[in-house]
């Protein structure tokens, strides 16, 4: 009985917080939409469409303000990373003097002296004598190979090509994964070596032992315990040895 | 004869190229082609007749020249690693099937092989595949399911599901060999040890049989009725197509024969018309002819088993007592320990001093090592790979071992494929390509001068494979791949003559130090002996042939790989293969077949007088086995290697457990 009451008086609560709230869908179902006419509606929809306007706009301009600050702050860092202006001057020169003898196509590339930076700190780089350069230039063009291209007049070094990381590797590691898995995975029942071949020494026609390789792990807990029992031990003996010599003569 | 997949230990491969004569299996050496580190063989196939084939999982389709002994020619496969490579059955077109599920077809031409197209691409690696007899369609095994392939359009016309009729698939089901019979029939074999034979164009599965518990690894049909598996256990199976009620017109696969002749997995299978051939992981190659389709009953029809390569890997240096162990990619030089101590037959003496390891070299680059040898100075040791040549100065002073390069070696055209000094440590001899040997001098403090170059006179295609200098410096034997043995006198490098031809391969020559006679063993288990300066065999050697060699000698399993003589007693002749060693006594009478051929213990217990009766030239001692060399040092010393098979089987892949009652 009390439940019943406690239910109903729970429902009836339930009812009037309804009542309370104003609800939009038994407003509109129930009354006819409020009349508003159409100019007031016209400038509220302009009011909204200027707000969001400016608001996009506040926000392409914060975007672009960004943006040139973080070009700004690259072209510091790529300035400071690059020689000193000098320098560059006069491998420019040299380069366009050595383009004059050597073949064009091959210096294309090495032309750029962005690059130029970052084959400095690159792993390979050759030292080679600056004097040499010049009168070895005709050598240097017939010589096969990684040291006559990209050779940098003024001589301080010449970059080379290393072996390069093709995804082949990564292919042929994974190809391998799948074969070990399949065939040495969890599922397919391997057995160590001395297992499988300690049961021909047990079912052989003369029984030997079975196979079992040296371990170096065994008896190490042993051998470490045996150090912490033997000194007490040892001491307790001694000591009571020593107490009962001391008590037997007393006079000592 | 095809070849079924070929595996690869590790990632480097010594490929033994397929026999030349297929059926006579007993007159066989087989060329060995070195291998790489880098590549790893998958699968390998002829086509065109006698062009070999070799694509693996480096993403490369490899030509091999076989009179070369090499890898010739690489052309990018293009679709990743290659699981899996067959050719069809006129030999002009491959069909590779690669690691992005795509099968392309290659056409094989004159000068290599031409990209031609791609077949249809699906999602799921292409392990294994297979042409149809007349060549219009290709099956190709997958993970899970299997598609056959129409070749003209290039479409996938049906895909089969493999895996559909088990309940409780846990893990996915490969598809590890697969085969496309003329009848329709595709026969699978997967991960769960089922051989299955499905009807394609319907789409179902005519039977299914469970050979085994662990993965079903290779597959080779022979004559559309005849079907030989491999398992991971080492177990090998045999299907066949017979009749339900003889003489009756219904057929059904049947499994007939199991055989457990390896330990370990078995990747590689074929099946010739009369013989099934498995090749396991633990480096044994079994032959099993097949009774049914053997006309005589004779040696051939037996089981063979080849563990061992027949070819020499130990060098010894007779006065330094240094022994030369050349393994794939480096060299170890021992020297061999000593006792002062003498005894009776039979016992084990101490040691005085250890036999030492001296120096291990290591090979540089991924290639491994082909041929090496040693002086019998100990001073020089030489080795070559399939691109470079190297020769070293060997110091041993006191404790220490120095190696030094010698520099500005003559460049040869690579291979060398073997390496053998003369006997005063003077000259380097240097097999080649094209049936040339070039003679290298050896000078003092460390470097080396290209003498001549010994060719033979009516040209030759394939390259030396053995060399053997006389002991007075005076001749030099020399063996080409097409079998013929060539004398060249290196007085005035003139060839001198050659030794008449006999067709089988030579396993082992030695020119003897005083007599100068070239003693030939071949691969089918006979001896000759050829006198050099008379240019015609020896009386001994006629009578040999003419008595006949006894039956159990000429029954042997593997070859002769190394002769060698005793300089005390001019008649004795020292001959060694993979199960015996012997001393071949010219002066004894030669034991006829009702004779035991093994009585060196029966021999030992009978009294003086009746051992003279029965003495005769063959004493043979099966004591040590497996032997990988044997050689006389001075002083009644005899140098035996043996390699257990254990040593090495302990450090293969892991085996499959095989559960036995009782254990």
């Amino acid at each position: 009985m009390a439940r019943r009451q406690k239910a109903k008086a729970a429902a009836a609560g339930k009812r009037k917080a309804l009542a309370a709230l104003p609800s939009p869908a038994s407003s509109s179902e129930d009354e006819a939409p409020e009349e508003v006419s159409f100019g007031v509606a016209r400038e509220a929809a302009e009011a909204e469409r200027k707000l969001v306007g400016e608001a996009a706009r506040r926000h392409r301009e914060l975007l672009k303000e960004k943006r040139r600050r973080h070009q700004e702050l690259f072209a510091e860092q790529k300035k400071r990373r690059l020689l000193p202006e000098a320098v560059l001057q006069e491998l420019q020169e040299l380069q366009e003097l050595q383009d004059v003898s050597a073949r064009p196509a091959e210096q294309a590339a090495a032309d750029d002296p962005v690059t130029l930076g970052e084959e400095l700190e690159a792993e390979a780089v050759e030292l080679e004598q600056g004097q040499a350069q010049r009168q070895g230039q005709a050598e240097v063009q017939e010589k096969k190979g990684k040291r006559s291209k990209g050779a940098r007049t003024k001589g301080n070094y010449v970059a080379v090509c290393l072996k390069d990381h093709s995804a082949t590797g990564l292919h042929q590691q994974l190809a391998r994964d799948f074969l070990n898995a399949q065939l040495y995975g969890p599922h397919t029942n391997r057995v160590p070596a001395n297992e499988f071949f300690s049961l021909a020494n047990k079912r052989g026609p003369v029984k030997k032992a079975a196979i079992h390789f040296v371990d170096k792990s065994w008896g190490e807990y042993r051998k470490s315990q045996s150090r912490y029992c033997f000194l007490p031990l040892w001491l307790k003996v001694h000591l009571n040895k020593s107490r009962v010599s001391m008590l037997e003569h007393p006079g000592l | 004869m095809s070849a079924g997949r070929a595996w690869a230990a590790g990632a480097g491969l010594d490929i033994p190229s397929a026999p030349r004569c297929v059926t006579q299996t007993r007159c066989w050496t087989p060329p060995v082609i070195p291998g790489h580190e880098a590549r790893s063989v998958e699968s390998l196939c002829w086509a065109a007749g006698d062009r070999l084939f070799g694509a693996g999982l480096g993403g490369d389709i490899t030509e091999y020249d076989l009179s070369g002994l090499s890898a010739a020619r690489g052309v990018d496969g293009g679709g990743g690693p290659i699981w899996s490579m067959v050719a069809n059955s006129t030999g002009t077109q491959l069909a590779i099937g690669c690691e992005d599920g795509s099968v392309k077809i290659f056409q094989v031409v004159p000068g290599g092989i031409q990209f031609e197209r791609n077949l249809d691409r699906r999602k799921g690696r292409v392990l294994c595949l297979s042409w149809h007899p007349s060549d219009t369609h290709i099956v190709a095994g997958s993970i899970d399911f299997f598609r056959v392939i129409d070749v003209t359009s290039g479409q996938t016309v049906q895909r089969i599901m493999v895996n559909y009729h088990v309940e409780k698939a846990k893990r996915e089901c490969v598809v590890w060999a697969i085969a496309l019979l003329s009848s329709g029939t595709v026969v699978s074999a997967d991960s769960f040890g089922r051989v299955q034979f499905w009807d394609w164009e319907q789409g179902t599965l005519a039977e299914s049989h469970t050979v085994s518990t662990s993965a079903v690894l290779s597959l080779a049909v022979a004559q559309e009725d005849s079907i030989i598996v491999g398992t991971s256990t080492g177990a090998t199976y045999h299907l066949q197509l017979l009749p339900v009620r003889l003489g009756g017109l219904e057929k059904r696969w049947v499994r007939t024969k199991p055989f457990q002749f390896h330990s370990h997995d078995v990747r590689a299978v074929a099946h010739s018309p009369t013989a099934l051939i498995s090749g396991g992981l633990d480096a044994q190659l079994v032959i099993r002819p097949l009774m049914e389709k053997v006309q005589k009953k004779s040696y051939d029809a037996v089981l063979r088993k080849f563990t061992f390569p027949h070819r020499r890997l130990v060098s010894c240096a007779r006065k330094a007592r240094l022994l030369l162990f050349q393994f794939s990619q480096y060299l170890e030089l021992w020297r061999l320990g000593s006792t002062e101590e003498t005894g009776k037959d039979g016992e084990v003496l101490p040691l005085c001093r250890m036999p030492e390891h001296l120096v291990q070299l290591k090979s540089k680059g991924p290639e491994h090592i082909y041929s090496s040898c040693v002086s019998p100075c100990g001073t020089w040791l030489g080795y070559s790979t399939a691109s470079r040549f190297q020769l070293y100065r060997v110091h041993c002073d006191g404790d220490g071992v120095s190696l030094r390069k010698v520099p500005k070696v003559p460049k040869l055209l690579p291979p060398a494929y073997q390496l053998q000094f003369s006997a005063d440590s003077e000259s380097l001899f240097v097999a080649s390509a094209r049936g040339s040997v070039h003679v290298f001098q050896l000078l003092e403090p460390g470097g080396c001068k290209h003498l001549h170059t010994l060719r033979p006179p009516s040209g030759c295609s394939e390259a030396v494979y053995l060399l053997a200098p006389s002991a007075d410096g005076h001749w030099l034997a020399a063996v080409s791949g097409d079998w013929a043995i060539h004398i060249y006198n290196l007085k005035c490098f003139k060839h001198h003559c050659v030794v008449p031809t006999y067709d089988c391969a030579v396993s082992a020559i030695a020119i003897h130090p005083s007599t100068n006679n070239l003693v030939i063993a071949y691969s089918d288990q006979q001896l000759f002996e050829f006198s050099i300066p008379e240019k015609q065999y020896t009386s001994w050697s006629r009578t040999v042939q003419s008595r006949g060699l006894h039956r159990a000698w000429l029954e042997r399993d593997s070859p002769i790989t190394h002769i060698t003589f005793n300089p005390k007693n001019p008649s004795h002749i020292l001959l060694h293969d993979t199960y015996l060693l012997c001393v071949l006594d010219k002066s004894l009478p030669l034991p006829d077949d009702s004779a035991l051929l093994m009585n060196q213990s029966t021999l030992k217990q009978l009294p003086e007088t009746a051992r003279k009766r029965q003495l005769h030239a063959f004493k043979i001692c099966k004591k040590f086995q497996p032997l990988l060399f044997m050689d006389l040092l001075d002083k009644n010393c005899l140098v035996v290697v043996e390699r257990p098979i254990m040593d090495f089987k302990t450090q293969l892949p892991l085996p499959v457990q095989q559960k036995k009652f009782g254990t």
